[in-house]
């Protein structure tokens, strides 16, 4: 088939990491395809350097095989977000001791937070802006409802491009607490 | 259709809309896309932050060129791989240096010699077909509205197979990479890649062979301007003027071509990509879809040559597609019985296109 629109469904990690499990090795390389780029620029967040990110990316997916076999992995994503967070850690701490690991498997905003957004009736949301403080209102509405960028936001906010995205993490966490109160709540 | 939820980006981001949105080559809308998968992704937005360190994109264009590590092996396995190596090299290195194949090498190469390009003649002629040539019925014409009804069943086909934990997947050659402009050509190289790792270049979403498959650097290519096409007035004189030229790199090329075949101008198309092949004869890309054009203009001679040259070229990105093609247009010059064996050899096949080939076996 010659169009690109035809092409079919690709499979999804999970999927990619049983298949990966039973030692089908091309399931490597489309998880390779999907992450060697990102795990490449959490590594160089933290070693600052483009050769040892890519082999950190390489040593990574050459031991991927085994680490699947060895541990349960239910969300493949942020374990390999961890697990590569990890391995950058432990090479800093070859150089200084003090840098702690992260255990901690952060969630997808996906499983809650974003659900609640996304499914929250106008009035509701409108009303659960007006609750927020100035800041995280005027980012909320100028980069979700009207879909400005960071820099457009930013420009008409006042605030600099990290200011927003500290108001837009706060204020997405206070909506879904208000959202989520009942309705009989004030 | 549900409604999209401002919070919610609305597709998947892709690889390249991300390097587009680190590069600065974005309008501010689709910034906005890109923005709003960073909100909701904790790993790409660790991962944007070291992306705009100095070098991180060049190395990520290395690193995306780099196919993945193959498992890491115990020592023990190492030294039995390299004694094989050794084993390996020794009986190639013998069986080279006997004098019986150099011969045999000369005569290999004789086989794979590309196709002479074309006369003045023949420009001609092809000029005078293309003018005459009479379009097939729209229904019978390539592309999306022949292709869609049969993609749903393809699709349900490939999912029930996927179900058996150890069958075979099929490798999604859908990888895009930019084209690096060096301005020379030497000609096509010899290609030892395997089809599932063939790189691929989307283009009107419309499948190519990068030209880095094809050539050892990316060619320029000779256009002939639309002002020469109108000065004349019939193809004769057309084909024998000199032509006012401009180059341009191949990607850019096909770009104008492709974009001429999805806007239904067949003719053009295959005007453009016969110039190509006047000038690279054995590019695949310009086989394939001349075929295709040449096939919904009528001209079956012509589709024959080409899609049969495209099915059995060494680059069998579109060997599914060609085998396809050539039958019906074999049907087209030949008739039913000519093709009937093509088609069965379709349907055996089991690939995209052998639904259609069971139900032109059925009807026929």
């Amino acid at each position: 088939m010659f169009l690109r629109s035809s092409t079919p469904e690709p499979l999804s990690d999970e999927d990619l990491v049983l298949r990966l499990k039973t030692g089908h090795q091309a399931s490597l390389a489309a998880l390779w395809d999907r992450y060697a780029h990102l795990l490449f620029g959490v590594a160089m967040k933290y070693l600052r350097d483009t050769e040892r990110a890519k082999d950190l990316v390489t040593e990574v997916f050459g031991a991927l095989p085994d680490l699947l076999v060895k541990h349960e992995v239910r969300t493949f994503r942020p374990w390999l977000h961890t697990l590569a967070r990890n391995r950058c850690l432990m090479i800093l701490r070859k150089h200084d001791p003090n840098v702690r690991m992260d255990e901690h498997v952060q969630p997808q905003l996906d499983d809650t937070e974003e659900a609640v957004l996304r499914e929250a009736d106008l009035q509701r949301l409108e009303a659960a802006l007006e609750q927020l403080n100035e800041g995280q209102r005027a980012c909320i509405r100028s980069f979700y409802l009207e879909q400005l960028s960071y820099e457009r936001t930013a420009e008409r906010t006042g605030f600099s491009v990290e200011q927003v995205r500290s108001h837009l993490q706060n204020g997405r966490r206070n909506l879904r607490l208000l959202l989520q109160r009942p309705l009989s709540s004030p | 259709m549900a409604p999209v939820s401002p919070f919610s980006p609305r597709s998947p981001l892709p690889q390249e809309q991300l390097r587009r949105y680190l590069a600065g080559e974005l309008d501010a809308a689709a910034q906005h896309q890109v923005e709003l998968h960073l909100e909701q992704d904790p790993l790409l937005r660790e991962a944007v932050e070291g992306m705009r360190l100095p070098g991180s994109l060049a190395a990520m264009e290395q690193l995306h060129n780099t196919p993945p590590p193959a498992k890491s092996m115990s020592s023990g396995m190492k030294i039995g791989v390299v004694a094989a190596a050794a084993v390996i090299i020794g009986a190639v290195w013998w069986y080279a240096s006997r004098p019986e194949v150099g011969v045999a090498q000369q005569a290999s190469n004789a086989s794979t010699e590309v196709a002479p390009a074309v006369s003045k003649e023949q420009r001609a002629a092809f000029a005078e077909e293309v003018t005459r040539a009479k379009a097939l019925p729209k229904e019978m014409r390539t592309g999306a509205a022949s292709e869609e009804p049969f993609v749903a069943a393809v699709h349900a086909k490939r999912a029930k197979k996927l179900d058996r934990t150890k069958e075979e997947v099929v490798p999604i050659e859908t990888r895009t990479t930019p084209i690096e402009r060096t301005g020379t050509d030497d000609g096509p190289r010899t290609l030892d890649r395997s089809p599932s790792h063939r790189q691929l270049l989307f283009l009107h979403d419309l499948k190519l062979v990068d030209p880095s498959e094809l050539y050892p650097a990316n060619p320029l290519l000779s256009v002939r301007t639309g002002s020469v096409e109108a000065r004349f007035s019939d193809a004769e004189a057309r084909a024998n003027a000199p032509s006012e030229e401009r180059t341009i790199g191949y990607a850019d090329f096909m770009n104008e071509a492709l974009g001429r075949f999805v806007a239904g101008d067949r003719q053009a198309c295959l005007e453009q990509l016969f110039y190509l092949m006047d000038q690279h004869p054995d590019d695949v890309n310009a086989l394939f879809y001349g075929g295709l054009c040449a096939y919904e203009l009528g001209l079956h001679q012509r589709a024959m040559a080409y899609l049969e040259r495209a099915n059995t070229h060494r680059i069998d990105t579109f060997k599914e597609e060609s085998e396809w093609y050539h039958a019906m247009a074999v049907e087209k010059a030949q008739g039913i019985d000519a093709a009937r064996p093509l088609v069965m050899k379709v349907a055996q096949r089991g690939g995209f296109y052998a639904i259609r080939a069971d139900e032109w076996l059925s009807a026929r």
